[in-house]
Order: C-alpha cells, then sequence, then structure tokens
C-alpha cells in the first residue's frame, strides 16, 4: 500500500485490474483472502460452511476495498477498470508510456504482455509473489486443467502419468504458459523470469489453495453479471455499499449450493 | 411461416388433379414435412415441455421457470430491454432509411451515397461489434465517441497543465473542486506552500526549475507588504523527502495562475516563474488568502461511459441503427422508384412544400415498403443478441441484457439451467409471433 502510495503520487495509477473479466477480481479477493485469514477459513469458505458475511471475509474484502476506493489507484479510473478485460488491463503497465505501475496476472498473462508489448520479461516486466499479509506464510491460489481419462487401459494411465512427470513439464514448460504442478520439474526449463518466478512460487509455497470460484456452482462463481463474477464487479463500482454487497453474496451463495 | 401460401396455391390446382393422386400429392409433401416435423416443430415441443422441467431437468416444476422469468431481476431487465428495443428501433432504423432514401434520390452522387449507408450492412455483426466496442472505449484516446466530445469540451474548457495534481500538505491547503486556496488566511509578510503530488512527468514543462528551499519575503522589499509562495511538485524519486516541504531536486510548478484574495475579493493576480515562485507586493498589511486557479489543474473531459450501465442500451441502438439504415434504405429506396411521379409533381404545383409532400403523399404511397422495415426489423430486434454480448463489457451485461442473451446464458453460459432456458425462448417465440403473423399476412396480400 505504501509502494501504491508512491507511485500514485509520481503520477502513474499503481493498479491496472482487467476488471470486464471478473475471474481477475476473484482472483485478487481470493489472493488476499488466503493470506489474511489462512488456508482453513478458506477452505471453509470454498465450501461455503462459513457464510460471505463472516468477519474475515469482511476483512479481506476491506482489504481490497482499500484499493478499489482510492479511485486515482486504477488505470483508466472505475470506468476504464470495468470495460478492460485481463489481456487489456494486463499489458497497461508496459504500454509506452505506462498506464500503470502494476498489473495481477497467472502465468499464462506472460503470453499476452510479450505479444501486444514491447516489454522485455526480466527487465522491464517484473515478477513478485502476491505480498503476504500480517507474515502470512507463502501461500499461492492457483487454478489448472485436468487430464481426464476415457479410456481406461495400460495405456492410458501411462500416457496420464507421463504427462504429470519431470520428463513432459520439461518439454511443455519452454513454450510458455505453464506451470508444473510437479515439484521435482527444474525451474531452470522455463522460458523467461515471469514464468520461473511462478513456478519457484508455487513449488516453495507453504500453502497452495485451488481458485475459490472455479469450485463454486457455476451459477455463484463463475457467470457472468451475477454471484461473484456480478457483485466484485458491482464492489469496483460502489466500494461503499461493500456491506450490501456482502450480504447479496450470502444469499446468492447460499441460493447456488443449495441448488446443486 | 410459408405454408399458408403454399396451401393456396395447392388448392388452387386440386380440380385439375386426378382424385387417386392424393396419395402422390402426399408423397411429394412428406419430405416437407419431415424436415418441418424434425427440425421446427419437434424442438418447438421439446422446448415447450422441458420449460416445465427443473435446471437438471429431473424434476417438474410446472410454470416455476415462468414465474422466475417475471420475478428475477435480472430476467426483468432482459424483458425491459427488449421492450425499449422494440419501441425504438424499428422507428427508427425506419425514419432513419425514409430519409436516406428521400435525400439519395435529391443528390447528384445518391449512388455513392446508397451504397455507403449500405456497406455496414455487409460487414458481420460481429466485426462491427468488435469495431463499436474501440468506437466506445472510455479513453478518450481510443474510443471515437468520446474523441469527438473531448474536441468539443477541450475548446469549450481547456485542460490545465498540472490536471490530476493532489496537494500533498491537505492540512494546509483547502480544495474546492479543481481550485486550491490556502487553509488559513496568510498575513503580510507570511510564505505560502503549495506541494503537490500526482503529476505525470510528462506534464512539467521543460522549462521547470529547482523550487527554492527558502523564501525570504525580505528579498523582494518591505516584507510588510508582500505576500510570497511557492508551489511545487513534492516527489522525490523513490517516495524520499519530506511531506510538504521542499527537497532537494524538487521541481517547482510554473506559470500557474494566482489569485490573492482579501475577504474574498480578489486583489491582485500573478504566475508563477520557473521555480514555481509566486510573490505579491504593494499590499496593504493585513489578512490575505492565496488561490490557485482552476485553469490549472482542471483535469480533461475524462470520457463518457458509453459501456458504462447507464448508457449501454443507448449505445447498443446506435450501433444497431447504423448497420441497419443501409437495409432500410435499400427496401424504401425501391418502393420509392415505383412511385407514380405525377402524384408528387402536381402536389408541388399545387404548391405543397417538401414536409408537405413527405408525410402526405410519399410516405402514405410507400406504405408497403415502410411496412416491410418495421415488421423484419421488429423480429431482428426481438432475437438481438451478437451486438449486445459483443460490445457490452462482462461487467454490464447485466445492465445490457436481452432475451436472447439471457436465454442463452441460463442454459449455456454456466449456469446450465436449461428448464430456466427454454422457458426464455417459448417467451421469446411468443413475443415474435405477432410479428410473424402480420409477415405472413403480408405475404399472402402480396400473392
Amino acid at each position: 500500500m505504501r509502494n501504491a502510495e508512491v507511485i500514485s503520487d509520481y503520477g502513474i495509477p499503481p493498479f491496472s485490474i482487467g476488471g470486464a473479466s471478473a475471474w481477475t477480481l476473484t482472483d485478487w479477493f481470493e489472493n488476499i483472502y488466503l493470506h489474511s485469514a489462512g488456508p482453513e477459513l478458506y477452505d471453509q469458505l470454498t465450501n461455503h460452511e462459513i457464510p460471505w458475511t463472516h468477519p474475515s471475509v469482511r476483512e479481506a474484502m476491506s482489504l481490497f476495498v482499500n484499493i478499489l476506493e482510492r479511485r486515482e489507484w486504477l488505470a483508466g479510473g472505475v470506468a476504464g477498470t470495468l470495460e478492460a478485460t485481463h489481456p487489456d488491463g494486463i499489458v497497461k503497465p508496459f504500454m509506452s508510456p505506462p498506464q500503470a505501475a502494476m498489473a495481477y496476472g497467472a502465468d499464462f498473462s506472460v503470453g499476452a504482455i510479450l505479444d501486444q508489448t514491447d516489454a522485455v520479461v526480466g527487465e522491464t516486466a517484473r515478477f513478485f509473489d502476491f505480498p503476504t499479509i500480517r507474515g502470512s506464510a507463502p501461500s499461492v491460489v492457483g487454478g489448472g486443467d485436468v487430464a481426464v481419462a476415457f479410456t481406461d487401459n495400460d495405456e492410458t494411465r501411462q500416457f496420464i502419468r507421463y504427462l504429470a512427470s519431470p520428463e513432459a513439464a520439461e518439454v511443455w514448460a519452454p513454450l510458455g504458459g505453464y506451470t508444473s504442478p510437479n515439484q521435482q520439474v527444474d525451474p531452470s526449463v522455463y522460458p523467461n523470469e515471469v514464468s520461473r518466478g511462478s513456478a519457484r512460487a508455487l513449488q516453495t509455497a507453504d500453502v497452495f489453495r485451488f481458485d475459490m470460484s472455479d469450485l463454486q456452482p457455476s451459477a455463484f462463481g463463475s457467470t457472468a453479471g451475477q454471484g461473484l463474477f456480478g457483485l466484485l464487479q458491482e464492489l469496483v463500482r460502489n466500494p461503499q455499499n461493500m456491506d450490501a454487497i456482502l450480504e447479496r453474496l450470502e444469499s446468492e451463495a447460499t441460493e447456488a449450493h443449495g441448488r446443486r | 411461416m410459408t405454408s399458408g401460401p403454399k396451401a393456396v396455391g395447392i388448392g388452387r390446382r386440386r380440380p385439375r388433379i386426378a382424385r387417386d393422386s392424393t396419395v402422390a400429392v402426399a408423397i411429394f409433401l412428406l419430405p416437407a414435412i419431415f424436415i418441418l416435423a424434425v427440425f421446427v416443430v419437434y424442438p418447438i415441443g421439446f422446448t415447450v415441455i422441458r420449460s416445465l422441467f427443473s435446471a437438471t431437468g429431473n424434476a417438474f416444476v410446472g410454470l416455476d421457470n415462468y414465474r422466475r422469468i417475471v420475478t428475477q431481476p435480472r430476467t426483468l431487465v432482459a424483458l425491459r430491454n427488449n421492450a425499449i428495443w422494440v419501441m425504438v428501433v424499428p422507428i427508427a432504423v425506419t425514419s432513419v432509411g425514409l430519409v436516406f432514401a428521400v435525400l439519395s434520390e435529391r443528390v447528384s452522387w445518391g449512388l455513392a451515397f446508397r451504397v455507403l449507408i449500405f456497406v455496414p450492412l455487409v460487414v458481420s455483426g460481429l466485426a462491427a461489434g468488435v469495431t463499436f466496442r474501440f468506437v466506445y472505449a472510455h479513453d478518450p484516446d481510443v474510443g471515437l465517441a468520446n474523441a469527438v466530445v473531448r474536441s468539443v469540451t477541450d475548446v469549450l474548457r481547456p485542460p490545465g497543465a498540472y490536471a490530476g495534481a493532489r496537494p500533498s500538505n491537505p492540512e494546509r491547503v483547502a480544495v474546492d473542486g479543481e481550485t486550491f486556496q490556502t487553509a488559513e488566511s496568510l498575513t503580510t509578510g507570511e510564505v505560502a506552500h503549495f506541494g503537490f503530488v500526482a503529476i505525470p512527468s510528462a506534464q512539467i514543462p521543460e522549462s521547470a526549475a529547482a523550487a527554492p528551499h527558502h523564501i525570504d519575503p525580505g528579498d523582494f522589499g518591505d516584507p510588510d507588504s508582500i505576500v510570497a509562495g511557492v508551489v511545487w511538485f513534492d516527489f522525490t524519486r523513490g517516495g524520499g523527502g519530506t511531506r510538504g516541504a521542499v527537497d532537494d531536486g524538487e521541481l517547482g510548478l510554473p506559470d500557474v495562475i494566482v489569485h490573492i484574495e482579501h475577504y474574498g475579493v480578489t486583489v491582485d493576480t500573478t504566475t508563477t516563474d520557473r521555480s514555481g515562485l509566486f510573490v505579491f507586493d504593494g499590499l496593504d498589511p493585513g489578512e490575505y488568502t492565496i488561490v490557485l486557479d482552476e485553469r490549472s489543474f482542471r483535469t480533461p473531459f475524462g470520457g463518457l461511459a458509453w459501456l458504462g450501465p447507464g448508457l449501454i442500451t443507448g449505445a447498443l441502438i446506435a450501433s444497431y441503427i447504423w448497420i441497419n439504415a443501409g437495409f432500410a434504405l435499400i427496401i424504401i429506396g425501391a418502393g420509392l422508384s415505383g412511385i407514380n411521379r405525377d402524384y408528387i409533381d402536381s402536389a408541388r404545383v399545387e404548391g405543397a412544400n417538401e414536409l408537405q409532400i413527405l408525410v402526405r403523399i410519399t410516405i402514405p404511397l410507400l406504405r408497403q415498403a415502410l411496412m416491410v422495415v418495421v415488421v423484419t426489423t421488429t423480429i431482428s430486434v426481438l432475437k438481438i443478441f451478437d451486438l449486445v454480448i459483443v460490445i457490452a463489457p462482462e461487467s454490464v451485461q447485466a445492465d445490457a441484457t436481452v432475451l436472447a442473451l439471457e436465454m442463452w446464458r441460463a442454459s449455456f453460459g454456466g449456469a446450465r439451467d436449461f428448464g430456466l432456458g427454454s422457458a426464455l425462448a417459448i417467451v421469446l417465440f411468443i413475443l415474435i409471433i405477432p410479428a410473424m403473423v402480420l409477415n405472413v399476412r403480408r405475404f399472402r396480400l402480396e400473392d
């Protein structure tokens, strides 16, 4: 936050958020929540065992609101944030002149930065882990692809096992946009500093949790304009309404989990 | 839709066909009936039935899905937006097309004009939508719509050199909109400090020099007749330095317009020099307030949020009209060329003006063509989908939504609620029926 203040004083909005892609907002919240509330509460909230109006949720959301309510901290202001998709948002810090200082992204975001801007990863584009909150343990929120076998035989199993192995990762990783969950993969196979950084963060993290919104019933966790997606965008628009938004999150979560 | 006229045709011919050939007729009709049944009747029937079941299809819920349509805020918004579309767009497209058609007959380059208006129609709706998303972008450097608005507002209200600046010592600087003034009044012989942050380095003029560390009013004459001050960029790279104090290397802000007021009355006006310094002298001893003129700090027009919740449906409708004006122009233009000119010429001879000719002669004679445009546009507007999903960012799709979008989103957009999706499809179908009936009746009339 102090860095953001300094950057803002210099005359550049510190944060670029591609808020038209609502998952960037859920990822922001999930990271803040995992760091501020810890993995146990994170799991309980994921399973909706604690309500969205729980004090820990309120606290994490307030931390997010601290950023959102500083309109001058957001690249493009509220309107600019809400009409930028993730690829639009992630490249703003790397444009000339830069339109923001920091953007939150995932391992595959590097592709957009390299394709759309002149930034050189490791020189003009640098990576840092999501900051710790009050000395929280190194924690990572991740999404992932799951390999599904439709045929249950030896060949398929061997192939799936191979896909999970360090050898397969060493073929895949240099292509970029991919981080292997296998801890034995040598970080040096990753093509640039950002990919290496996210791989290192994943390997050294004490806590790993799967993306919360991806684990929700889809009506609540991943449908545009409603549930988490719609309400976090509403939070960007009206951060002062946080309490009402938390209550609506709770009622939509109750309905969606009940329907499952 | 075309089964009506077909049946009429067969009926007329029947006397010429031998009775025992009804079998042959049935055989010839069979393929068409089969295709119609499989691809039209069965899906409609299945959708009706599916709309009475729950999201997963396991439980019969009766009319509950329809109840949700008229009670859920989201679908209500969709219904409202569809109503707006249907009320505004067919009339607007027809009017625009009519005006263009009449105009294109009058100008010598009418053909070129028609082609120009028609071009958007050959572009795919998706591509046009993507283009309009850029047109409506909030940043005036990207969005054409806001660039046009800004070029007007910049003339009416030129932005200041230090737009966006914030005072670094808010306890000493009072903010009133975009003017800044000393929070407490000064007596002669005192010095005002206006530190500012958040000024992009590109906005600071090349000529700016380091701000003076210390200002002694005595340097400029009798201290009792002087109020001096400095306006500077209170930022040291890396975030060092003391807030509210002039540190080494911090630059003054040149050319800021400064007023000095005595109980609300402006006594004198000056501008800061290269180092941000300003001096008022020859003052009567007393209390003064220093005011920085808003002209130096005015923020440029930030852009209308065309893609925000308030303007989105209007923006979508405008883009739809831009695309479909060409269609209306061609249909109405064809109708226009079929009109008997004698009516218009004799009206003119009788002394009717152009507006009277348009309203009293042209429009009634064009009734057929105008109806075609209105009905066709109504149908296409009821099922509008592509422009909404492409132009509206996800964050406002809940505000821009229409029935077709809701139908798709409920079924395939994550919720996978096929019950609600089917119910929405049926509602949409029922809404389209009146327009379809009109169309079919028109086909019959033309026969």
